[in-house]
């Protein structure tokens, strides 16, 4: 948790007065405990493991990582899936991979080697609305890890916070795949030994439509980690194809701003949506310091900094090469 | 004792015949009177929440407070107060959920114990017994908990008979003013004690909830009369935490100051407008608390 100074404090208590007359982008609605509980309690019975005290991954569990990486305050993070036998994922829109009833995605978080939490999304139906989420704790003896449907701040004297169930729609409910690292794009680089990916995935005839050639990113090695990192970071909320949801904002931004990596445009750099937004306002050209989006993640503090979520540090490194291509625009 | 009687009354009798010429707030109520008060505050704060894996509650409240007083005679009024909270709860990752709470009615007794007036000033010493209903709202997700909490951070810290879920507050207090024509000058203790009725829905592996809580809460006050409309007011109160009623969790400030900026907007002679303004310097809301709002009085007779 950063200290906060007065003024800021001041501010605060100003922006949320105003907000009291608008539509609050920062309050979700509180996921019912009823529907938290319909998941395991302990992360040793979601299916992930078969021997949790050994790491002997249930069979069928695939580990994949994505290219471009959602900033976690320097977390480690692994992920894992587990695809419904014989089942393919719809992938007629390639930018919006749907997923099978049954399927189930771990994200585990470590910090300086100690692993904190796991976190678990579930497709209990067939619909969009029919994934459940639930974090899990690691227990001090490193044993198995337990439900937490409020989160925890702080975990495990570290300070790394685990989301509330309900939070995890503030980023995944922003796409229809849900989704949001498992995707054409984000597997397109090719995996690490026992890992999946793209071409994996094709080759086990999970995908409905394969794509017609591998995604590339467009640019130089600064442009396209700028580009990968703001579809990784921002693209979640930021994207003009978001689902319609009833209920409070929840970090919906209702601008035009759209920071995706589509399939269909990465012809060049200037045909991303990243690119027209970046140009159409969110940055002055060659001017990092007087760019509002350079402001924002470079600083940290409610109402001042993005991702406004789930991050209390600056990415240091990402801001680094965002200045660098801010700079050459 | 009699040393400190001995003590007590030059003071008394200093400031009984420190008169001016016009009484400016007669303290107490009339017979049959009764005064309606209604507070409406806002703020932000960031407090102590005694859950292991929720150590502390962030986020924005509106502490709304409908309070009442009945003269049954001269020395002898009854009082409620019903607080009401409705505020949006910082989740771990950074969003917000709004939630609404009920607070612990508190019906009391109030006595006079000494009044002494001169030609232009009165003195009043009064005790008073509140006893809480335990209706403060609570539930499994910690939702109303923690905006109970985060309404007791926007308060001060200093009253936490309201905003305490799962007890029964016995508050015990006593209170000296003295006022002339333009100064009233105020004193107040309190000491809340909390019997536990429930758990409150706190979760019991990581939480040590306690069967008898105690704390004390002194304040002071002066408001100036700046004309017949206005007057100025500033008070300040330190909160003691001497025995929580639930054990903290981590390594918590048991003194806790607040300060409160006010302009009184008398409206006839019945009733007043207050503009509040209202932060903490140090202890655990240092830094952290910004609030302010409006309280209305009125008197009827």
């Amino acid at each position: 948790m950063p200290a906060t100074n007065s003024r800021a404090r001041f501010s605060l208590l100003l922006v949320a007065l105003l907000g009291l007359s608008c539509k609050r982008y920062w309050v979700c609605d509180e996921v019912e405990a009823s529907v938290a509980a319909q998941l395991p309690k302990r992360l040793s019975e979601t299916g992930l493991y078969a021997n949790i005290a050994s790491g002997e991954l249930s069979p069928g569990v695939l580990a994949y990582t994505p290219q471009f990486q959602l900033w976690s305050d320097g977390a480690e993070k692994q992920r894992w899936i587990l695809l419904p036998d014989g089942q393919q994922l719809d992938t007629n829109n390639m930018d919006e991979w749907l997923f099978p009833q049954g399927t189930k995605v771990w994200k585990q978080f470590s910090v300086q080697g100690a692993r904190i939490e796991t976190r678990l999304l579930e497709k209990r139906g067939p619909s969009d609305a029919d994934w459940l989420s639930l974090a899990y704790v690691w227990e001090p003896d490193d044993q198995d890890a337990l439900a937490a449907p409020l989160g925890a701040i702080d975990a495990q004297q570290t300070d790394h916070d685990v989301p509330a169930a309900g939070e995890c729609l503030a980023c995944h409910a922003g796409r229809r795949s849900f989704i949001l690292g498992f995707s054409a794009v984000q597997l397109a680089a090719g995996a690490a030994a026992g890992e999946i990916d793209l071409a994996g995935l094709i080759e086990q005839g999970r995908l409905s439509r394969p794509p017609a050639s591998t995604p590339v990113i467009p640019g130089n090695a600064v442009e396209a980690a700028a580009l990968g990192y703001l579809h990784a970071n921002c693209s979640h909320c930021h994207n003009q194809t978001r689902p319609k949801r009833s209920g409070a904002r929840c970090f919906d931004p209702e601008n035009g701003d759209d920071f995706t990596l589509a399939v269909g445009q990465l012809d060049a750099v200037a045909s991303t949506p990243t690119y027209r937004t970046v140009v159409g306002g969110a940055v002055k050209r060659g001017d990092p310091d007087d760019s509002k989006l350079y402001k924002l993640v470079s600083s940290r503090g409610m109402f001042r900094q993005m991702p406004p979520l789930a991050t209390e540090h600056v990415d240091t490194a990402a801001v680094a090469n965002l200045r660098l291509w801010i700079e050459r625009l | 004792m009699n040393g400190r009687r001995a003590l007590f009354a030059p003071v008394l009798m200093f400031a009984a015949q420190s008169a001016f010429a016009e009484p400016g707030n007669e303290p107490g109520l009339a017979p049959a009177s009764v005064q309606l008060e209604a507070q409406a505050h806002f703020g932000v704060a960031t407090t102590p929440f005694d859950v292991t894996s929720l150590p502390e509650a962030k986020g924005q409240s509106f502490v709304l407070l409908a309070a009442g007083a009945y003269a049954l005679s001269q020395p002898l009024s009854i009082e409620l107060d019903v607080p009401l909270v409705l505020g949006s709860v910082a989740q771990p990752a950074g969003s917000y959920v709004d939630a609404a709470a009920l607070g612990n009615p508190q019906l009391g007794a109030r006595q006079r114990l000494m009044q002494r007036g001169s030609a232009g000033s009165a003195l009043a010493l009064t005790g008073a017994v509140e006893v809480g209903i335990p209706l403060a709202s609570h539930a499994e997700n910690l939702m109303p908990n923690r905006v109970l909490a985060i309404a007791d951070g926007v308060e001060g810290r200093g009253h936490p008979e309201w905003f305490t879920p799962g007890v029964m507050p016995i508050t015990a207090s006593s209170a000296l003013s003295w006022a002339s024509a333009r100064w009233t000058l105020e004193t107040e203790l309190r000491l809340p004690l909390f019997v536990r009725v429930s758990e409150a829905d706190l979760p019991s592996a990581t939480t040590n909830t306690k069967t008898l809580g105690l704390a004390a809460v002194a304040s002071g006050g002066a408001r100036y009369r700046l004309s017949r409309r206005l007057s100025l007011a500033t008070s300040a109160q330190l909160l003691f935490d001497i025995l929580p009623s639930v054990a903290h969790v981590r390594d918590v400030s048991r003194v806790q100051d607040f300060e409160r900026l006010s302009l009184h907007i008398h409206i006839g002679s019945r009733g007043a407008l207050v503009v509040d303004v209202q932060t903490a310097i140090a202890g655990e809301l240092g830094g952290s608390m910004v609030a302010g709002g409006l309280r209305g009085v009125v008197n009827f007779w």
